[in-house]
């Protein structure tokens, strides 16, 4: 008798012990699963090789960070410091923090044409809203006045915004969707997935390779062509891929286009000669916000600029369709889609 | 519970283990989650037959646990004890017509295929989406090949150590040998 | 060691048993791989509002979506392949895209915050893409 319970218990204990390190360890499953959904006003997808509790998780944490970013969404962090501008501190989440910090050292790197405070020139023009319109001289260096990084106060102790004016605004657009790729990864991370792609509207992040131990080939927009036309095909593991390009969203008004991407110093969407910029490196806020900087500066500058940065690849497309790539990707880059070519 | 009792588990654990190690090192591919030689089912085999239910069922548990561990970490562990289990449970029934209507290569083959089919099982409930039935051909398919090896080499076993006379309580060091 | 020792009679029910798991088994498998074409699923305010096996069309055929505010998609199904055809939205990104078929593959219009994705176990794109950076 006092075996069988001897052996019952051991039994008993290792099925509890066995359970314990189940949960613990948190097996990964193997499964190809994705969903695509409308979100941070535009479309994600998520695809992971991993269970669906984690893709819910995935989709949650943009859910989240969508809440404290947005600028049109009442209650978020940066809705409340664009309310309160020119009057209180309001303090913030340590996301929104930390991408505000970003997005004002980008501005530093740029001397400033890459401003996160470009909300009134942004609010003026409403591209990507039902109305967009040309707004005249005088309104647009009005908002033009109101457009200054420098004049957004920070309070690291406190982790609190204030902005100088009213009026003022910040607008994350720029760089959200980068740094939600970088949270989702570390989240998926976290959860031992060691395959992913995300697609934050256009904004790639790769996680590892794929299952099958071959690179995610990714392709890169032909800005001239519809969605879904690429110009070349990468092939890459643990990285972000950021394109920016005035393809995205515009508006056409009397036989001209103009698009999302909008010039601070110019007060019109900026006119570079550059039809897009992808950017390849490991962090997706710095691609997201680097891809804007660069298209804002155009070619010669923001080649100068992408030279001084380390693990940051480039590929920039003119408006005359010649490709231009830094060194780490010319030997990747071999082939153009037809009507492209290389930069001699 | 007596020392050569415990002797027996320890030595069928051990060997256990030795074949795990062994069928990790031959170079098989993976046809499918879950498809495997099984060298370890000649364990429990060869216990079912010459110790008590318990004392096999422990051997089962025990290779199972530490098997996995030793083999991949902590969540081989569910998966192993549930094939362990399901083939032990149905090899234990079936162990009791044994030589009446089943031969050894028989129930070796069911207990291979709910070897298989346990892990399965287990996997679905983890991964939630999945398809089970897409295995279940090919875990029949090589539960018939791989389960009468292992039942073939269980039977050699057995006769080796009948004929050795190592059964615990059969064989007695002092007084008349049975022959 | 004679040969019945590997073969009683009623190892015959095992065998049976496994024979008749394996036929069927293939059989179901066999099944669900003949029916595994495309399945495009359309979401509208991240609700499902239809699912569609395009695998299983026989005939083409148009279907129009409309959301709360009366905004619309015409969306025309062909067999194994599936695109919007026409659009309220004003960028209509969603009818310059054109068809989609292969896994992972998605047609987005954010206006009308509407979605065509073609679920993961379809067969991959031919091309090769995993993903497109725009």
């Amino acid at each position: 008798m006092r075996q069988r319970t001897l052996i019952w218990t051991i039994v008993i204990g290792f099925f509890v012990a066995a359970g314990l390190g189940l949960a613990l360890t948190r097996p990964r499953a193997q499964e190809a699963i994705s969903d695509t959904r409308v979100m941070m006003d535009t479309s994600i997808e998520i695809r992971i090789f991993g269970s669906k509790r984690t893709l819910e998780a995935a989709f949650k944490r943009v859910q989240e960070l969508d809440e404290l970013m947005s600028r049109t969404r009442k209650g978020s962090d940066i809705y409340k410091v664009n309310q309160e501008a020119g009057r209180r501190w309001v303090e913030v989440s340590a996301d929104t923090y930390q991408v505000i910090e970003t997005a004002l050292k980008f501005a530093e790197l740029t001397g400033g044409l890459f401003d996160p405070t470009i909300t009134p020139l942004v609010e003026l023009w409403g591209i990507g809203t039902d109305n967009p319109q040309i707004p005249d001289q005088g309104a647009i260096e009005k908002a033009q006045e109101l457009i200054d990084y420098r004049r957004v106060d920070l309070d690291p102790k406190g982790r609190k915004v204030r902005l100088a004016q009213p009026g003022m605004g910040l607008d994350l657009g720029a760089i959200g969707k980068g740094y939600a790729a970088d949270s989702v990864a570390q989240l998926l991370r976290e959860r031992g997935v060691k395959s992913a792609l995300l697609n934050l509207g256009g904004n790639v992040y790769v996680i590892g390779g794929k299952p099958d131990g071959t690179p995610w080939r990714i392709g890169i927009q032909d800005p001239f062509s519809n969605r879904g036309t690429h110009v070349t095909i990468l092939e890459v593991r643990d990285t972000s891929i950021v394109t920016s390009g005035p393809y995205e969203r515009f508006f056409i008004r009397n036989g001209k286009r103009y698009h999302h991407i909008l010039n601070p110093e110019t007060g019109y969407p900026a006119e570079t000669g550059l039809a897009s910029v992808s950017i390849i490196c490991p962090s997706s806020i710095t691609g997201d916000a680097l891809s804007t900087s660069v298209f804002l500066l155009g070619l010669e500058r923001g080649l100068a600029l992408l030279e001084e940065l380390e693990n940051v690849e480039a590929m920039l497309i003119t408006n005359d369709r010649k490709v231009y790539l830094t060194s780490g990707l010319k030997s990747q880059v071999k082939s153009l889609a037809k009507g492209f070519e290389f930069h001699e | 519970m007596n020392t050569r009792r415990i002797t027996w588990i320890g030595v069928l654990v051990s060997q256990a283990l030795m074949l795990h190690a062994v069928e990790r090192m031959l170079p098989i591919p993976q046809l499918a989650p879950g498809v495997k030689l099984g060298l370890a089912n000649i364990i429990t085999l060869v216990a079912l037959n010459i110790l008590p239910w318990a004392d096999a069922f422990l051997v089962m548990v025990l290779r199972s646990m530490l098997g996995a561990l030793l083999g991949g970490g902590a969540s081989g562990v569910l998966f192993s004890l549930a094939g362990g289990t399901l083939s032990f449970l149905a090899m234990s029934f079936l162990m009791k017509y044994k030589d009446i209507l089943f031969s050894i290569a028989a129930i070796s083959v069911g207990g291979a295929f709910l070897h298989n089919v346990g892990q399965i099982i287990m996997a679905s409930l983890i991964v939630e989406t999945f398809n089970i039935f897409v295995y279940f051909p090919i875990l029949a398919a090589s539960a018939l090949v791989t389960g009468f090896f292992t039942g073939v080499i269980s039977d050699l076993i057995i006769n080796a150590i009948r004929h050795a006379r190592l059964l615990p309580g059969s064989a007695r060091r002092r007084g008349p040998e049975p022959s | 060691m004679n040969k019945s020792r590997y073969f009683k009679p009623g190892d015959l029910i095992i065998y049976g048993a496994l024979l008749v798991i394996f036929v069927t088994g293939t059989l179901i498998a066999a099944g669900g791989l003949g029916e595994e074409g495309a399945v495009a699923v359309i979401t509208q305010d991240g609700r499902e509002i239809r699912r569609i096996n395009l695998g299983q069309v026989d005939e083409s055929y148009e279907f129009r979506v409309e959301n709360a505010e009366g905004q619309y998609n015409i969306i025309r199904v062909e067999p194994g392949r599936i695109r919007v055809t026409e659009a309220s939205c004003p960028d209509k990104v969603d009818v310059k895209q054109g068809w989609i078929s292969s896994a992972h593959q998605s047609i987005v219009c954010l206006p009308n915050r509407l979605v065509i994705r073609i679920e993961a176990d379809a067969p991959e794109a031919e091309d090769g893409i995993d993903g497109i950076a725009f």
